[in-house]
């Protein structure tokens, strides 16, 4: 009994170990911002992948800068050194898709040097795909749809106008 | 005995319903004038299409209903109620053709949230949306904050008997001027001075703050506009966590104090009254209704110690806190981590001060603290009653403006006003709780939405049920009209039945 004990207590260690050593490359594979934004307690001060677009305008303060990573579900503010995001040429907006970025660095819940905001303190980062302009097709069936409503406005008008007229007209009858 | 209504009583209505319509489709210009200059042709097209729906409408409704009769209370009333919901409807058709939203449903539900100045939203992948769309949306909070009927009203008509009867129904009970019309025009100014002097003060923060200046201004604008307003739209899909912007937390939570405060007060202050401030029962009892449920919310937060730092205490806790209070509903943290992080003491917290909201005759929706103000006046009246003699003759007073008597009826009306919020409250917490969410956040999303708040705990999500989507916009419609326009268009529908 005691030996079985012991076999197990050997084994629970020996997982321990070997859960020690692979431990930095858990995190190895990126964790989407829904996996994060749930679990924030669990990733707390770990150091994580996270993955998505750049979007909106990079908020520049000094030697580092803000950039916000969109993962189609939340979207993630990333604290960087400005010199390691000099190769990002698109962010996100109506006109533009946002260069696809991957981002390893510290993840924080409450970041206490940022007043508690839910960030990433990103170590390195590494452009995945280039963004591009966007473009708009021009929309034929809604072109038509105005015309067919300027129609429809424009006989609504010319049928005020009649009836106004009849009825000055019976007026004075 | 019911009467039913005659034929005039449809066409009065009609035709000051086709007058805020047309209303409408002119301040739609505004987002189209934008895409142009923009160079957003698809969006462009879209508001091409809503006005022309708009105009279509409206110039039906009055051409086909002409009258030469001032309307009466009840049609008043119902213009109101109605115009609030048309202003949905085809507010929404923009939202609709811009392909952000995953059906008209969830665009007349943004609508009504913008309209209502409430905040919660369905919008999809807003970070790619067009500028003029995304004006939109912040844009009919502002005006939707003025009043809908008014904002027609003030520029279609001068100076008609019939204006006030809609002005009360927008659920703005006192004139500041004797006039009407001119009491629209001196919301109109006071708002656009402070819309002025707020988005610069924005628009500079944002620069310093690494905005480049195209969009520090179209932020300091459009951030200006929902926090005055009491709304809490925001152009970028994180709202005010965008930023990381402290300096950036601080002016807002300035303008949304700001929102806060009676127009009427405002008038007083900026012609000269500075005093009043201070006097007043609404600002008092916001003061006190702060201070004491901060309070309560802080204790809530210390139990689990989220956030045990002063400025992170300030820029999270705080910050939540009193966007709850005003009722604008921005947010520097994500809606899961009320859930996560926040306790139940300090949801409950957040509660009671979204329930209370901030002074009547300002954009905040819920209860508003001059009713809690005078329900306490009451209560202490009661309380010396029983104390001192019989014989003994008083009369309590309060300060509003001016000294008024307390007298019964201004606590019974306080009262039944508390009353039913209360009750819009549970009925929303209670379809929401048919439908599996828990009690608490139940409550939550739904004193949110019927507050005219926008905070969400989480629940507000495209994917949730569309009868709830229907009950939040139910709730930010009566919420936000303080019920008695809303009962008189039932009162109608139901005499229009049952009536001889
Ligand atoms: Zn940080």
């Amino acid at each position: 009994m005691i030996t079985l004990l012991q076999n197990f207590r050997k084994k629970i260690i020996l997982l321990f170990l070997l859960l020690f050593c692979i431990y930095p490359f858990i995190y190895a594979q990126t964790i989407s911002s829904t996996e994060l934004l749930n679990n924030a307690t669990d990733y707390d001060n770990k150091v994580i992948t996270y993955e998505g677009e750049v979007i909106g305008d990079i908020l520049k303060r000094g030697n580092y800068s803000w950039i916000n990573i969109d993962d189609n579900n939340f979207t993630i503010g990333v604290w960087v050194e400005t010199s390691l995001i000099k190769d990002i040429t698109f962010t996100g907006n109506y006109k533009t898709e946002g260069d696809q970025i991957e981002v390893r660095g510290i993840f924080h819940k409450n970041c206490s040097q940022h007043g508690g905001d839910l960030d990433i303190h990103a170590n390195e980062i590494r452009i995945i795909k280039k963004g591009r302009i966007r473009d708009f097709p021009l929309q034929i069936g809604k072109i038509k749809f105005i015309v067919i409503l300027i129609i429809i406005l424009f006989s609504q008008i010319m049928i005020l106008v009649i009836k106004n007229f009849l009825k000055a007209r019976l007026k004075k009858q | 005995m019911v009467l039913k209504p005659q034929i005039i009583d449809l066409k009065i209505i009609g035709n000051y319903l086709g007058r805020t319509v047309i209303g409408l489709g002119m301040v739609m210009c505004i987002p189209l004038i934008l895409a142009l200059i923009l160079g957003e042709i698809n969006p462009a097209i879209d508001f091409v299409i809503s006005l022309l729906i708009t105009f279509i409408l409206g110039i039906g409704l009055v051409g086909f209903c002409s009258i030469d009769r001032e309307p009466r209370w009840m049609h008043g009333m119902i213009v109101v109620a109605l115009s609030w919901l048309f202003a949905m409807f085809l507010g929404a058709i923009p939202l609709f053709l811009s392909g952000h939203y995953g059906s008209y449903l969830d665009s007349c539900f943004e609508a009504m949230s913008g309209f209502a100045t409430t905040g919660l939203t369905l919008v999809q992948d807003l970070n790619h949306l067009s500028y003029a769309h995304n004006f939109w949306r912040h844009f009919i909070m502002f005006i939707g904050g003025q009043g809908i009927v008014i904002m027609a009203l003030s520029f279609l008509i001068s100076g008609s008997s019939g204006a006030f009867k809609m002005y009360i129904g927008e659920a703005r009970e006192e004139k500041i001027l004797p006039n009407v019309v001119s009491t629209a025009k001196v919301i109109w100014i006071v708002s656009l001075v402070y819309l002025i002097l707020g988005s610069s003060i924005l628009t500079i923060v944002g620069l310093f703050e690494g905005l480049p200046l195209k969009s520090a201004i179209f932020h300091g604008i459009c951030i200006f506009m929902t926090a005055f307003d009491t709304g809490g739209f925001s152009p970028q899909s994180q709202n005010i966590l965008y930023y990381h912007s402290f300096y950036y937390e601080i002016v807002t939570i300035m303008i949304m104090l700001l929102g806060a405060i009676n127009f009427k007060l405002h008038y007083a202050i900026l012609t000269g009254n500075r005093r009043e401030i201070f006097k007043n029962i609404e600002t008092v009892t916001l003061f006190f209704s702060i201070i004491l449920i901060f309070i309560i919310t802080s204790f809530g937060l210390k139990l689990n110690n989220q956030y045990p730092q002063v400025v992170s205490f300030f820029r999270k806790g705080f910050y939540q806190f009193i966007s709850a209070h005003t009722g604008t509903g921005f947010a520097t943290i994500y809606s899961e981590q009320f859930r996560s992080d926040w306790s139940t003491l300090a949801l409950v917290g957040i509660i009671i001060a979204m329930s209370i909201g901030g002074s009547s005759c300002s954009t905040t929706g819920a209860i508003k603290t001059i009713r809690v103000g005078l329900i306490f006046k009451g209560l202490k009246q009661n309380i010396k009653r029983i104390i001192l003699p019989e014989s003994a003759v008083f009369s309590d007073k309060f300060h509003h403006i001016k000294d008024i008597i307390l007298e019964d009826k201004h606590i019974l009306s306080a009262t039944l006003m508390v009353f039913l919020y209360f009750g819009l409250y549970f009925f929303g917490a209670l379809v929401a709780m048919l439908f599996g969410y828990p009690f608490l956040e139940s409550l939550f999303e739904s004193t949110s939405a019927a507050a005219n708040v926008g905070l969400s705990c989480g629940i507000t999500k495209v994917t949730m049920p569309a009868v709830l989507k229907i009950t939040y916009i139910l709730q930010m419609w009566i919420g936000r009209l303080e019920f008695t326009s809303v009962f008189t268009l039932f009162g109608f529908i139901l005499a229009a039945i049952k009536g001889k």
